[in-house]
């Protein structure tokens, strides 16, 4: 069942022999230094990436490697040959390989030592695959001797098919001697596939010789390495392996298992030889667990896959199994038609070994039948092989069996004889230690699997664990785009909202000025239209001849056009107090002379409306900053009123002082007065507060808004009360 | 000869108004002062009233609005607000006509005088003027001067004339808040209010006694 290992070696050979090539090749291109030259290396690589890469059987590849026949390069030439012997032999075209590799040999004293020692190891694969180990020995051992002298780097190579050969020939000594010098050869090279397979051979030798505890802890350490990272191939073969180990353990679900495993991979390799070995354990774990139709199918698949491939020992074996299942089965007529194929692939395949396998079952059929002569002589032959393959198991077996036999044909002498041999040698096999070994291996195994399962389960968990840190990433950044987006959402909407609320107060603003302008349009147009009304009237009455005093007459009609021009000019300053436009040109003044100065004009005016006048100044040398000419203006204004609203004989009295540095200016007069709830409103424009507005009285109703503008344009304040003297007081503050 | 009542306050208006109108033939009585209005009106009944709107105290709306509700009177208003809203304001309160500010004086002379000759006999003025919520009585322009008591009693007597009341009803309704009254008090109230009559130069007769029943107000007491 290790043999199969060839099949995988052809590969691992192949790619290993030209990698080692190419360095070798580039080391010495890199003193030449040459561009050109370097162009036929990677030219040269690439071909053989491709024929690497032609691993899987396939029509397309063929021709790939059919087409490289005519390179120019002997590498190239001979790499594509075996590659496509091996796709040949793989698909069953064996005769076609088998020419291929007939053409390979030939020329093979002109090869060079590399490809000498490749050769032959594809022969020697090929011969391996056919269960023709002695002459895998051979070319094993030419190979090793060229490689000893002119090729290193594929010794361990051949020291591993010859540690191969020699294990299927049961020379278990040497085969392990041998593999123990690849071995040391693939860790100095730190090869590690070489390391793996080498690991994987020798746990089967270990195995197939019993020591189970050896075998088991080189498989362990075989499938560690393609746990990490080998091929399918490796991967199939290490399974297959372990499928053996527990059938050698007795746990035949186990290696069902794995043989299955294998059987998949292998199947999907396309790899027809292995496929056999497969359904042969498959059969044996089946048989082993009594389920023998099961075991029967898988066994003739096995036959059938091994009669093509030619290979006698492993068909014998099947052949073996397929007699074992049949006597379970009590058929005894196929259970001797089996051994009798069995026996006659044994002979084909001149393994003693195998040739000894059946005899020692046919004894057991003989024994049954209590054919004991029988029995005896081919038992005896069994012994013979087995003590000189020094093969214990088989050893203590044969003894048991002629132990068994003598006993009946009444020699109890040389019953007893066998049977303390066999106990004996199931002392050896016993031994403690062994069996401690094997135990803590098995144990060593099963904790494998499970740290194998954990850390798939550990796997899966970090993946989980990634992919819930992953989602919550994603989950966080949601959040925080949603948070951001809020946020950027509720920025954006307090600024639209104060933005809006500013325009509404700006639009109330507006409109509030508009309404304003409205309304003062409103009363301007209606102020005007009184006097405009009168004076149509009057002109109208002097066109209808109705009134007797025209020079009277004239007279009021100048009036009332200086009345509305009054008003206009009224009107004017108070647009442009709304406006802002007020241009004030202020200077300091000394107050003193200043008030001293105006009194005068206004003592005489006020004197000449019949009114008593009264003046108080107390400014001392203070000096303000004002725009004189408003100022008297605003003056001038209050003491037209008090004159136009006070009763005569009254009195009217100007006072201006100094407080708190502040100039202050109030102008009073004698009844009548305001009432106290109309103060405040006289200020506003057009408000009149007598009952009868006469027009005699001249005002438009804008004069104390307009001196209002004014103080206020200033910066000052204007206010009115009601007068100590019985009339109005209205006062302003600078 | 038609008597016109103008209402404005500007002097130099007046005048010449009162020159044109007089002109034409017109008795003319001016008033410049809203407050001055319903009186003037109960006690001159004119045949026509021009009406300004910008008066002191109470404006030319409210004081259209109050005589409507007594009188039937035209009414041309005279203005210088120009706005469509203030002209349909005027005309909505129950003023007939509406003239702007500057206005020509032979289109307000033909307007007088067609207005005039529409509404010729056909403006009446009652006497009395029941206002229920200063709770006033007031004949001829003249307020009469009673309590709430005697107001209450007349009124619910005038609102309903020729209807007779019995003492109970008057009771009823017209002493709610009065529970001790008695027949005899009503009599006496009943006394009292024929006596203000008098005093304001009212047929007292206008409150009737009817023998066995009750009491009536009787619009024509000539009888």
């Amino acid at each position: 069942m290790h043999h199969f290992i060839f099949a995988l070696l052809l590969f691992f050979i192949s790619t290993q022999v030209y990698s080692l090539e190419s360095k070798a090749e580039s080391s010495v291109q890199s003193e030449v230094k040459s561009t050109a030259n370097s162009t036929v290396q990677s030219k040269y690589q690439d071909l053989l990436d491709e024929i690497v890469a032609t691993e899987v059987p396939s029509a397309e590849n063929e021709a790939r490697l059919t087409a490289l026949f005519e390179h120019q390069d002997h590498g190239v030439r001979i790499s594509a040959k075996i590659r496509i012997a091996e796709l040949y032999w793989k698909t069953g075209r064996f005769e076609l390989a088998e020419a291929v590799l007939q053409d390979v040999s030939q020329g093979f004293d002109t090869y060079s030592p590399k490809y000498q020692v490749e050769s032959l190891l594809t022969q020697a694969a090929f011969e391996s695959r056919r269960n023709n180990h002695r002459e895998v020995e051979q070319y094993a051992r030419r190979a090793a001797a060229i490689a000893k002298v002119s090729h290193q780097a594929l010794l361990a190579n051949t020291y591993y098919v010859l540690g191969n050969s020699l294990t299927a020939q049961r020379k278990i000594l040497a085969a392990k001697q041998h593999f123990e010098l690849a071995l040391t050869q693939y860790k100095e090279m730190k090869n590690d596939t070489g390391l793996f397979l080498t690991l994987n051979s020798l746990g089967v030798v270990h195995k197939d010789n019993g020591d189970l505890a050896n075998g088991i802890k080189y498989l362990l350490q075989a499938r560690e390495a393609v746990e990490r990272g080998g091929s399918k191939g490796y991967r199939a073969t290490v399974y297959y392996n372990l499928g053996d180990v527990f059938r050698d353990s007795h746990e035949p679900e186990k290696a069902a298992s794995y043989y299955q495993q294998a059987l998949e991979l292998d199947l999907e390799l396309g790899d027809l030889g292995n496929v056999a070995y497969d359904y042969t354990g498959l059969a044996h774990a089946y048989s082993a667990l009594e389920q023998h139709t099961k075991a029967l199918q898988n066994n003739q698949k096995a036959i059938q896959q091994l009669v093509k491939i030619k290979a006698p020992q492993e068909l014998s074996r099947a052949y073996l199994q397929q007699s074992r299942i049949y006597r379970e089965l009590a058929e005894q007529t196929e259970q001797l038609k089996s051994l009798a194929l069995a026996e006659k692939s044994a002979a084909q395949s001149q393994s003693k070994y195998q040739i000894m396998s059946v005899d020692i079952e046919k004894a057991k059929y003989n024994l049954e039948r209590q054919d004991y002569q029988q029995a005896l002589t081919q038992l005896l032959k069994a012994l013979n092989v087995a003590d000189e393959l020094s093969l214990e198991p088989s050893q203590l077996e044969v003894n048991k069996l002629l132990a068994d036999v003598y006993q009946p044909l009444n020699d109890y002498q040389k019953a007893h004889q066998h049977l303390s041999t066999s106990f004996a040698l199931q002392q050896k096999l016993d031994n403690e230690d062994l069996r401690e070994k094997s135990e803590r291996y098995k144990g060593d195994l099963n904790l494998l699997e499970e740290q194998l399962k954990v850390s798939q389960l550990e796997q899966k968990e970090a993946e989980q664990a990634q992919a819930i840190e992953m989602q919550e990433a994603v989950k966080l950044r949601l959040v925080i785009m949603m948070l951001a987006s809020t946020v950027v959402f509720i920025v954006l909407a307090i600024l639209l909202i104060q933005r809006r609320k500013l325009a509404l107060l700006k639009a109330d603003l507006f409109e509030q000025a508009l309404q304003q302008k409205q309304q003062l349009f409103a009363d301007v147009s209606h102020e005007l239209r009184t006097p405009l009304t009168a004076l149509k009237l009057q002109i109208q009455a002097l066109q209808y001849d109705l009134v007797s005093n025209v020079e009277d007459s004239y007279d009021k009609l100048a009036g009332k056009v200086n009345e509305i021009n009054r008003l206009i000019a009224d009107i004017y300053q108070l647009a442009q107090a709304d406006t802002n436009a007020i241009d004030l040109k202020q200077t300091e003044v000394e107050l003193t002379p200043l008030f001293e100065r105006w009194q005068q004009d206004w003592q005489s005016t006020v004197e000449n409306s019949g009114f008593a006048w009264d003046c108080q100044l107390t400014l001392s040398n203070a000096r303000k900053s004002m725009d004189t000419e408003r100022i008297k203006q605003v003056i001038d204004n209050l003491l037209s009123n008090a004159t136009v609203y006070t009763d005569k004989p009254g009195r009217i009295m100007l006072s201006a002082a100094i407080e708190n540095q502040q100039l202050v200016v109030s102008v009073e007069d004698t009844a009548p007065t305001v009432s106290e709830d109309k103060l405040d409103k006289i200020f506003t424009r057009l408000y009149r507060v007598e009952s009868s507005r006469s027009r005699q009285t001249g005002g438009s109703g804008l004069g104390l808004a307009i001196c209002e503008s004014l103080i206020k344009a200033h910066g000052g304040s204007i206010s009115a009360e009601q007068s100590e003297l019985g009339g109005l007081k209205v006062s302003f503050r600078l | 000869m038609n008597t016109i009542l103008l209402v404005e306050d500007d002097a130099d208006i007046v005048e010449l108004i009162q020159l044109f109108l007089k002109n034409e033939g017109y008795r003319v009585v001016h008033v410049d002062d809203g407050a001055a209005v319903l009186s003037a009106v109960q006690l001159h009944q004119p045949d026509l009233i021009l009406m300004d709107i910008m008066l002191p105290n109470i404006d030319g709306l409210t004081c259209t609005q109050a005589i409507r509700e007594s009188f039937n009177v035209p009414i041309i208003m005279l203005t210088a607000l120009v706005e469509q809203g203030d002209k349909l304001a005027g005309l909505e309160t129950g003023a007939d006509d509406y003239l702007c500010k500057p206005f020509d004086i032979q289109e307000l002379l033909l307007r007088i005088k067609a207005l005039l000759r529409r509404t010729q006999g056909q403006v009446h003025y009652q006497p009395w003027v029941i206002d229920d919520e200063k709770l006033t009585v007031s004949f001829n322009g003249a307020i009469i001067d009673f309590t709430l008591g005697e107001f209450k009693l007349f009124a619910l007597l005038y609102h309903s004339p020729n209807r007779v009341f019995s003492r109970e009803q008057i009771i009823e309704l017209s002493y709610a808040d009065f529970r001790d009254i008695t027949d005899r008090a009503v009599d006496s109230h009943i006394k009292n209010l024929r006596k203000k009559l008098k005093q304001n130069g009212a047929d007292p007769a206008h409150i009737q006694s009817v023998y066995g029943a009750g009491y009536r107000f009787n619009q024509e007491p000539t009888c």
